[in-house]
């Protein structure tokens, strides 16, 4: 039963009239009811129905998805607050220890030295050899043993040149 | 199961998000609350529009179901949803301030482009004011007692019951003649 008809209409019209209006006025209730009956409304076609069914299907489906990555979202932000949160708190509460050992690459008198030689004999060394073969260079350029070395050196170097190329058409 | 027993369990389902839920929802008021639509506005498509938006709406609203009368409940929403063609018409310019009531009379007399033909209740439905009819529809489409349409429109129940009778009563003295 609706609650239109658990209502007592009249005694709710009694209320507010007399026992004549209170008849009258359920005559009018009951006369408005009997024409609704009579001219029932139309009713939705089925078709219609059936894409409003669809519409909220796809609509649930669509909400269940959004829901889904809201989660996500919020796990994602939770679990990112969370690692920098512990990040931090591991930087700010570690304990200061050791400091770490200062190790110098060279000592300071070297680094401060004008004349690198003097304090690496490597690098003494190294600095001879290279200082012999600029000598040796220069000698060759300006022929200075005046013994046609250099000449020599050249001529021995294009027969040397053409012997090998005969050589190599030979096979 | 009782009737009540059924649309609680139909309810609590569309609430959790259950489609088949929604069906059974759909098959339950569709009837009802097309009517309600097709009485105040007298035009199949616009009615087929406003069931449509309804569980469109129903969908995200239903959340906000507290466990009050089901009915009542749905009913505000498809009067709400009514309200809100009425003033989206309105700020296109197809309707102005003072003019609603011309509007429902322009929109529930027969029109030629309706594939039904209209019948005399709604001819005459047609020179009630919006707010009789309205009142008139909620009582004979929702089911609702005096009580709750008289809590859902914040007045007094003697003015509703006065409103309703008044509207009837000249109703039926318009579908006597």
């Amino acid at each position: 039963m609706n609650e239109k008809n658990e209502e007592n209409l009249k005694e709710l019209l009694d209320r507010f009239g007399d026992e004549d209006q209170t008849r009258q006025s359920l005559e009018d209730f009951s006369v408005a009811e009997a024409i609704f009956e009579r001219h029932p409304a139309p009713t939705p076609d089925k078709q219609l129905l059936t894409d409003i069914k669809a519409n909220v299907a796809r609509m649930l489906i669509e909400q269940k998805r959004a829901q889904f990555r809201r989660a996500i979202y919020r796990v994602v932000s939770v679990a990112a607050v969370f690692i920098i949160v512990s990040i931090s708190a591991v930087i700010y509460f570690q304990p200061a220890g050791e400091p770490v050992p200062r190790v110098a690459l060279m000592d300071s008198s070297e680094w401060e030295s004008d004349n690198p030689s003097q304090a690496d004999a490597g690098f003494t060394v190294l600095t001879a050899q290279m200082d012999q073969i600029e000598d040796e260079l220069l000698a060759i350029e300006l022929d200075e043993s005046g013994d046609g070395a250099y000449g020599d050196m050249s001529l021995d170097l294009e027969t040397e040149f053409i012997e090998i190329d005969g050589d190599f058409w030979k096979g | 199961m009782t009737k009540m027993d059924k649309l609680t369990e139909v309810v609590a389902g569309c609430k959790k998000g259950d489609s088949e839920s929604f069906s059974q929802l759909v098959d339950m008021y569709s009837s009802r609350i097309y009517g309600y639509f097709f009485r105040l506005t007298g035009n199949r498509d616009l009615s087929d529009d406003l069931l449509s938006e309804l569980f469109v709406k129903l969908v995200v609203k239903i959340r906000s179901f507290k466990g009050e009368k089901f009915d009542s409940w749905i009913f505000r929403v498809a009067t709400n949803i009514f309200h809100d063609y009425l003033r989206k018409k309105q700020r296109q310019g197809k309707l102005i301030d003072a003019k609603i009531n011309e509007l429902i009379e322009e929109e529930t007399a027969p029109k030629r482009s309706d594939n039904l033909m209209l019948d005399k209740l709604q001819s005459q439905l047609g020179s009630l004011d919006e707010e009789t009819r309205e009142l008139i529809m909620l009582r004979f489409y929702s089911q609702m007692s005096f009580k709750d349409i008289a809590a859902m429109r914040n007045e007094p129940i003697g003015t509703t019951l006065a409103k309703v009778h008044r509207g009837i009563k000249k109703l039926r003295i318009m579908m006597e003649q």
